[in-house]
């Protein structure tokens, strides 16, 4: 069900303007902790060559 | 028309004078031409409130949401849904409701009306063999209804009830036109360009929440937007906090929605925040192959699995 609620998010945000590489998903296991870390390294690696949020949602992402 | 009004009526007299419902609920004339209003009768001596036209838009599915006592509805193919999807959610019960099922050849768009008119003042208009007559002071003009349905109207795919007690009137074709025409052209726009376009679309929202209000399926007794403590949103009018309450609406109704385009017709501004809802409807019945309000027993595509279930969104 996660996955399937997942799959909708995930469209809707590209759909809205938000990048994807920004909306990650993932199934890591509590014992996979280098994978976990792997993944999140990833993700902040890809979210930092983007920049900071421009457009749009700009001003709400800097809200929250 | 006139004949289907008839029907519902001598329905409605029959249904409340021999106490199968306390309730007839359907539209009577509004205060201005092309509106009405929503119709409760609680008398058979009063059924002649009751009419049917190409303007009873509103879904009058919401007025039963745990209303106590049994009550019979006027219901489109869209407003069944709606129907069909509460009772799914445990929000109306089947025997609670005498449903009045009327296939409809689509709802009247005033906004396209009003184009026509072009600022003139439109005192009587009156539908003849399937075109419009608009009347005003020294103009008569008259248009093929097709030309003025709601675009959801336009490509409607149940314009017959889907769960009925009685059916009135002739059922009619579903429309074939593609609904998603425009959903796709945002889906080929780079994520600039759709940025640029919801720049536009939410410069035109006031947060008055007509489309939350009008919409059948949002019944929550408190909304994500009222929250204050979180406060999960801005609820300025700014765009950007704008088109997260459009987005988050619109996920909520993820596998709900059942498209009568309630708050497509709600919104006094014009945005068009229901293609955010035809996005996520397009997506769901791509991805789980589901349409919200078809069959009381089906399972909800969100709430369900299937192993086989796209995932080309994971990370591997």
């Amino acid at each position: 069900m996660a996955r399937r609620k997942f799959g909708v998010v995930k469209n809707l945000m590209s759909f809205i303007g938000v990048e994807e590489p920004r909306v990650d998903f993932a199934w890591i296991s509590a014992s996979e902790g280098t994978r976990f870390a792997d993944t999140i390294r990833k993700v902040t690696d890809d979210v930092k060559a983007l920049g900071p949020k421009k457009g749009l949602l700009a001003k709400a992402g800097e809200a929250s | 028309m006139t004949e289907v009004a008839e029907k519902i009526r001598a329905k409605a007299a029959e249904l409340l004078a021999g106490g199968t419902v306390e309730l007839v609920l359907g539209y009577e004339k509004g205060t201005v031409p092309l509106r009405t209003t929503p119709c409760f009768v609680r008398d058979a001596a009063d059924v002649g409130r009751l009419v049917w036209n190409g303007s009873c838009e509103n879904n009058l599915a919401q007025f039963l949401i745990k209303r106590p006592g049994r009550a019979a509805v006027v219901a489109k193919g869209c407003d069944s849904r709606a129907l069909v999807a509460l009772m799914r959610e445990n929000q109306i019960q089947r025997d609670q409701v005498f449903i009045i099922g009327v296939p409809c050849t689509g709802m009247i768009d005033r906004r396209k009306v009003e184009k026509i008119l072009a600022g003139r003042e439109l005192v009587e208009a009156a539908e003849e063999g399937g075109r419009l007559v608009l009347k005003g002071h020294g103009f008569t003009e008259s248009v093929p209804l097709a030309e003025v349905v709601h675009e959801t109207c336009a490509t409607c795919r149940h314009p017959n009830p889907v769960v009925y007690d009685v059916l009135i009137g002739e059922e009619v074709p579903p429309k074939d036109a593609p609904r998603y025409t425009l959903v796709e052209r945002l889906e080929a726009m780079t994520v600039a360009e759709r940025d640029a376009f919801w720049a536009r679309e939410m410069q035109k929202c006031i947060r008055c929440y007509a489309c939350r209000q009008a919409c059948p399926m949002c019944y929550c007794s408190e909304c994500f937007v009222d929250c204050t403590r979180p406060a999960w949103i801005g609820k300025t009018d700014d765009p950007g906090d704008t088109l997260l309450f459009h987005a988050g609406r619109a996920y909520h109704l993820a596998g709900r929605c059942v498209e009568c385009g309630a708050c497509d017709r709600a919104c006094p501004m014009g945005v068009n925040q229901f293609l955010l809802l035809r996005k996520i409807n397009k997506d769901v019945e791509d991805m789980y192959g589901y349409s919200a309000g078809l069959r009381v027993e089906d399972t909800p595509a969100l709430a369900t699995f299937n192993p086989d279930d796209p995932q080309a969104f994971l990370t591997e």
